[in-house]
């Protein structure tokens, strides 16, 4: 297993920007609801969480999560903490760069977070091919990665467009970026560790295994055919790629479906809610592509899918791990010498279950609020929805402020 | 040994692993269904069991806490924690 700072660094990072990127969205909720999704400090915004929540918590996680799954540690602890740097730093250049509007900053940007995700790949994700287990997890988070890699490539010609080396279709290199990184590399990402994770908390038995086969190759294959589409502006690699990509997410949720009604486990951990009330989302996210995908120039449609998609989907499933991981090394650290002690604590216990019931409700609120507010066009709606989404990331932050200041009580 | 003392030494053993809790799933390896096999040989306890997942991070922390408190029994002297992994376990083998 990885020292323990190595994944701690990680998610505190994550939390920071989770935290700045619900401050940002307060003050960019007015943009939303009028679907100026393309404004400099929406996409910077949109990068505090895309980066710097999901991303820098992916790859905190992975740390932790190869040894486990695929029995392979990383290459080297030396290059992880490297990595880590380059990404935080990559981060904070592309969300300064964009909300300043510096091509420079930028670039440099894309250069360092380059860097970053190649020593991730190197470190971590190439481990595959030594893996004695978890072959399917390691495939997902590989075919995450080549997307992850791509949508460098496709956002790199936009950044060269910033700096009037060429023009290009900002859409369509826009939509291209976005379902790469959010489908390809982060939806193949939770799709690959979940198919893991899920069933492992749920305790679920007995749940199929061949949707795996298929909804891998439907998203990634999906993405093959979408983001030529989109930068050539063929409609019909569009449609079909998009219809791919819709039809794996369906078979996704099908599969989840099978994991929650296969399990064995008595109740619903709020932690385990928080994955649920994602899915949902999800299925929402899902059904606004379907939309967009049929009607591309709706672009207070368009702000709420991607919304949906990051600020539903996504983040809110991380804030559901994180209460099952952090907790749970938290302990590890304090406790794990002294099992068979009676007195001893259970992971849950580290935490306050009634503060995870109330982000849940803060963020499902806040974000079904902001998402009513884009689609009807409405800016106060959109601002208290936001308001209660970063009520919420309050809360998750403050937990973890207090796990890591008090030193629990020893048996 | 008498088969007398040999099954109440092993229920002194099962008894002890009770106190070795699962802190994830809050509950024993006992009740978990970790515990496979138990052998008492004079003044040695071999446990035999298996963890929810290969690799998985609670593989040192278990496997001390059942040599700690099986060690707390007067009449041992050495235990033997065997990790196997066939049969896997599964939420059915939760007792």
């Amino acid at each position: 297993m990885p020292p323990l700072v190595l994944p701690a660094q990680h998610f505190a990072a994550a939390l920071v920007w989770l935290a700045l990127g619900a401050a940002g969205l307060i003050i960019i909720a007015p943009d939303l609801a009028r679907g100026a999704f393309l404004t400099p400090r929406v996409i910077a915004v949109t990068h505090c969480f895309t980066l710097g929540w999901i991303t820098t918590s992916i790859f905190g996680a992975l740390y932790q999560l190869y040894p486990v799954a695929l029995g392979v540690p990383a290459r080297s602890i030396r290059v992880a903490h490297v990595t880590f740097w380059a990404l935080l730093s990559g981060t904070a250049l592309l969300v300064v760069g964009s909300w300043l509007w510096s091509p420079a900053a930028l670039a440099a940007g894309w250069l360092v977070m380059f860097g970053a995700v190649g020593g991730q790949s190197w470190n971590v994700v190439a481990g595959r091919r030594r893996a004695t287990r978890g072959k399917t997890i390691g495939l997902y988070v590989s075919a995450g990665h080549m997307g992850l890699g791509l949508a460098m490539f496709v956002v790199a010609v936009r950044i060269g467009a910033a700096f009037d080396w060429w023009s290009v279709d900002r859409l369509g290199v826009l939509s291209a970026h976005a379902h790469l990184a959010v489908v390809g590399f982060a939806t193949l990402t939770v799709v690959g560790v979940g198919s893991k994770l899920f069933p492992m908390f749920l305790l679920s038995r007995g749940y199929p295994e061949w949707p795996l086969r298929w909804i891998g190759p439907l998203i990634f294959g999906g993405l093959v055919l979408f983001t030529p589409g989109e930068l050539m502006h063929v409609r019909w690699l569009v449609v079909g790629g998009g219809g791919a990509m819709a039809l794996g997410v369906v078979l996704y949720l099908a599969l989840v479906s099978r994991y929650v009604r296969t399990k064995t486990k008595a109740t619903l951990e709020p932690a385990l809610a928080h994955g649920i009330l994602a899915l949902a989302f999800l299925a929402v996210a899902l059904m606004l592509g379907v939309t967009v995908l049929l009607r591309p120039w709706s672009a207070r449609v368009i702000t709420a899918y991607a919304a949906a998609g990051i600020l539903g989907w996504l983040s809110i499933l991380i804030v559901g791990m994180y209460y099952k991981i952090v907790p749970f090394l938290t302990w590890l650290h304090w406790f794990s010498p002294k099992v068979g002690q009676p007195g001893l604590p259970k992971v849950a216990d580290l935490v306050w279950t009634r503060a995870i019931w109330a982000t849940l409700a803060l963020l499902g609120a806040g974000i079904a609020t902001l998402l009513m507010g884009v689609l009807l066009g409405s800016g106060n709606a959109a601002t208290a929805g936001a308001a209660a989404y970063a009520a919420g990331v309050g809360l998750v932050v403050a937990q973890y402020v207090r796990l890591a200041a008090h030193r629990p009580a020893q048996p | 040994m008498n088969p007398a003392t040999l099954e109440a030494r092993q229920q002194a053993v099962y008894h002890q692993l009770r106190r070795v809790m699962d802190p994830e799933l809050g509950m024993s390896i006992v009740k978990l269904g970790l515990v496979y096999d138990i052998d008492v040989q004079q003044g040695a306890a071999v446990v035999t069991m298996t963890l929810t997942t290969p690799g998985c991070p609670l593989e040192d922390a278990i496997t001390q806490g059942v040599e700690r408190v099986v060690g707390e029994l007067p009449w041992v002297e050495r235990v033997d924690v065997k990790l196997v992994w066939h049969p896997p376990w599964h939420p059915g083998m939760i007792r």
